[in-house]
């Protein structure tokens, strides 16, 4: 394996930035070369927010191309269309969490919201294998909507398991390294409750 | 793996932002003191180092603004001790004053300037490339290209600058602050903060000294000029009749371009770490044999104009492109750099086109203030009393979370231009319009740079109504604390009321941003009264950042109860959502409200501009007791 990318696409508070980190502490931890891009907008909360990850030997410089990434973890349906369209590649997968986030031009009225189907009939015309569900609702069963990112993260680990260039062990003593302490025990189970979903989950 | 717990470590490889990456190398330079004002994209340095303060027995703080953090690093530096000052590029116009004559002194301790340029203007009201104040101050400017690079660059400018006892610019963009990259961990030496100043002429900058600096300094800049040829960080790899050459960050896309087209090994790169001075010797003896080069940096053509200028005198004939095959605008990206080198090396290229269109409209996400934010109350009901009562004004804005105030609905910043100018920018224009000017600025930013355009506006008695947005933080950057910030364990709070009254204004009004009424009542009797007193008048509208309350709020245990709409009452009149316009609330296809419990804090601002009273908590709660964390 060259190169793997991942493109992670949602909104401000989501915890998008915390994903990128656990994955590429995962990647570092096999001793693989890693860039993260991080991007940051104007708006501290609900502003439209994306991480490149870059994993592979000759990776030098922070951001991906368009159509060249590997996989899309979509927090926020209308975010994951957005990076997806410019960034997935013909075949890629996606990871995509249905629950919308509204935005304002869309609450004023002078702009449109898709529905969840057109966004998921944009993603086919990709011809990518797209996983998709409100996984903020698998997060609240667990007891908090802040951990979606991580239910997130172990759906893609379930179905991208084979491809990785790290192991789920890995990913799990990142997520011990990077959460607070208080939170760890939940936030490994959400990523089990993802990786579960993954698991018994049929690509339509 | 917070920056933090690294401290204790001396070796290891982990994943660091850029910044942090400068912080650590800074740290294992022998840092001992740091000072900076916030400024995207630079502020995780100071953040990083701030975080350590305690545990190294280092001295980092937050200072006023750039100029002031400059001048204390600078004063550090004067004591022996090694010092660091950071700042976005546009910081370094507020800090070029003492920027320029520190170069004519030198130093004694190391002073590395780092400056954290923006192109694209991710977050910056312009993308000006900083390596030209290298080039105007005879300052030596050094630029990594990736994390791991910016720690081990750090750590050599320190001796840098010890050694030539010069003050040094690491200059970054935005890309190499703003990525993580694989770093790997060396000693801290021990820490030094304190040392001993050494009077000498050459400090007291009178122009019997300044002169013999200027000759100093010119002796010292051709030392620098022939030493950069030995730096690690310039270099020649592989071999060919083409040369490129990479300043920067423009490395890492110029290897990827030699990889992905398979030409590694048969294209000569001179890769720069100080584009100024430029390596000539480096330089001569990389282009001599070849018959073209390709200069790749981000921004301006200031390396390609240096070459030009060094082949032109050494009679090398070799033809050089850069620019106009690059671009002068925004950031670097692969496409652009790949195109560009397929070009130069007659290659073929076509980038890859986004063919994936989408079945549907992807509308944008316009940035807005956060649920619960103490500036949006104020907007909306600024919007609504110049609306309604048809008061024709000027919103001079300012640099801040409030900037946001020049979308839509509100409307209400109409010239923005750099930290401090809302009062400066409206003075002028209160002269020469009869509109009323409200100048409207935020509490951080009114100590950087709104002082000196209020006592000007106090001083020639200028009718202009100045609003203080004071959420008490610089929050825009990270929530850093400001001269308004509460009482820290070694800061002390200065009230605007109390400065504001000390110049001399004579009408000052404190009030609560989420008091509608106050605002309007307010807004209204300073606008009468400095009609008919011909003078300033002040409000500062005081109330916590939101993001730092629920922050609060959460870590107490205190439960945030959301607000609802009535269904029954609500009318579908949109005030809620079209006018105040908070991303919680949302209009259902009857176009009744809805508010999203996930989003919502619990602030209550929306209740009062409710005409129905629709808008009501979900449950009774201590309101006085959440009360006290807004405060």
């Amino acid at each position: 394996m060259r190169y793997y990318h991942i493109m992670i696409a949602g909104v401000g508070g989501q915890g998008n930035l915390l994903l990128s980190r656990i994955i590429g502490d995962a990647a570092l931890s096999k001793g693989l070369r890693v860039r993260l891009g991080e991007t940051f907008g104007a708006a501290q909360r609900g502003g439209s927010v994306h991480s490149h990850v870059r994993i592979g030997k000759e990776v030098y410089g922070p951001l991906m191309l368009e159509d060249e990434a590997d996989a899309l973890l979509a927090l926020e349906p209308l975010e994951g269309l957005r990076r997806g369209v410019q960034y997935l590649k013909e075949g890629g997968l996606a990871i995509l969490n249905t629950r919308k986030v509204s935005s304002i031009d869309v609450n004023v009225g002078v702009a449109e919201y898709p529905s969840i189907e057109e966004i998921i009939e944009s993603f086919r015309k990709l011809k990518a294998r797209i996983v998709y569900h409100d996984f903020t609702k698998i997060a609240e069963e667990i007891g908090s909507p802040r951990l979606m990112n991580v239910v997130v993260l172990g759906v893609f680990a379930g179905i991208a398991e084979r491809e990785l260039p790290f192991t789920l062990e890995d990913l799990k003593t990142a997520i011990r390294g990077r959460v607070p302490q208080r939170w760890v025990e939940l936030n490994l189970r959400a990523f089990d409750v993802g990786y579960e979903f993954s698991k018994n989950y049929i690509m339509k | 793996m917070s920056f933090r717990s690294l401290a204790n470590l001396s070796s290891g490889k982990y994943l660091l932002l850029g910044n942090e990456a400068i912080a650590r190398g800074a740290l294992e330079g022998g840092l001992g003191f740091a000072a900076a004002y916030p400024g995207t994209p630079s502020s995780e340095i100071l953040e990083a180092l701030i975080s350590v303060r305690d545990l190294l027995g280092i001295y980092a703080e937050w200072s006023v603004n750039e100029k002031v953090a400059f001048e204390a690093a600078y004063g550090a530096s004067l004591a022996g001790v090694n010092a660091l000052t950071a700042m976005k590029h546009v910081g370094m116009n507020v800090a070029a004053d003492p920027l320029m004559s520190s170069a004519y002194t030198g130093v004694e301790g190391a002073l590395v300037i780092v400056t954290a340029d923006d192109p694209s203007m991710h977050s910056s009201q312009n993308e000006q490339d900083n390596r030209w104040y290298g080039v105007h101050a005879y300052i030596p400017v050094f630029e990594p290209f990736d994390a791991d690079e910016a720690k081990r660059m750090t750590k050599y400018v320190f001796e840098f600058s010890r050694r030539f006892k010069h003050p040094v610019i690491l200059r970054t963009t935005t890309r190499v602050s703003h990525s993580r990259g694989v770093v790997e961990l060396g000693p801290i030496p021990e820490v030094r903060v304190k040392g001993r100043f050494s009077k000498e002429d050459r400090f007291v900058t009178v122009p019997a000294n300044a002169r013999k600096n200027k000759i100093k300094l010119l002796e010292k800049w051709e030392a620098i000029s022939g030493v950069v040829n030995e730096v690690p960080f310039n270099r020649v790899e592989g071999d060919g009749k083409a040369l490129i050459i990479a300043s920067g960050s423009a490395y890492g896309y110029v290897r990827e371009a030699l990889d992905y087209f398979k030409i590694g090994e048969k294209v000569k790169v001179l890769k720069i770490g100080t584009p100024v001075p430029l390596p000539k010797e480096l330089l001569i003896e990389a282009a001599e044999d070849v018959d073209k080069i390709l200069v790749v940096e981000e921004l301006d053509s200031l390396v390609e104009t240096s070459v030009k200028s060094v082949l032109h005198d050494s009679g090398i004939d070799a033809e050089v492109r850069g620019k106009d095959l690059i671009g002068y605008e925004f950031e670097l990206n692969h496409s652009r750099v790949r195109r560009a080198v397929a070009k130069f090396l007659g290659l073929e290229y076509s980038a890859p086109q986004t063919v994936n269109r989408p079945a549907v409209e992807v509308p944008a996400r316009i940035p807005i203030f956060c649920p619960g934010c103490p500036y949006r109350p104020l907007f909306f009901e600024l919007r609504r009393l110049v609306n309604q009562e048809k008061i024709p004004y000027i919103a001079s804005g300012d640099i801040g979370c409030y900037s946001l105030g020049y979308n839509p609905p509100y409307k209400m910043q109409d010239v923005i231009i750099e930290m401090g100018s809302s009062i400066g920018v409206g003075y002028g224009l209160s002269i020469t319009t009869d509109d009323n000017v409200l100048a409207i600025i935020g509490d951080s930013t009114f100590y950087h740079a709104g002082l000196p355009p209020l006592v000007n506006a106090v001083w020639h008695r200028r009718p202009m109504v100045v609003i203080v947005l004071d959420n008490e933080v610089t929050a825009m950057t990270g929530h850093q604390p400001a001269p308004s910030s509460k009482d820290g364990g070694e800061t002390h709070r200065i009230p605007i009321e109390n400065v504001v009254s000390g110049l001399g204004v004579r009408f000052v009004e404190v009030i609560d941003p989420f008091d509608i009424k106050a605002v309007r009542e307010t807004v209204k009797k300073a606008l009468n009264y400095v009609k008919e007193f011909k003078e300033p008048a002040v409000i500062i509208a005081r109330r916590r950042c939101a993001l730092e309350v629920v922050r609060d709020l959460r870590r107490a245990g205190v439960e945030i109860v959301p607000y609802v709409v009535l269904e029954d009452k609500c009318v579908g009149c949109g005030i809620c959502y079209d006018w105040f316009v908070c991303p919680a609330i949302m209009p259902k296809d009857n176009k009744k409200a809805w508010i999203d419990p996930e989003l919502c804090v619990g602030c209550g601002a929306c209740a009062q501009v409710c005409p129905t009273k629709a808008i009501i908590p979900l449950k009774t709660y201590d309101k006085e007791g959440v009360e006290k964390f807004w405060r």
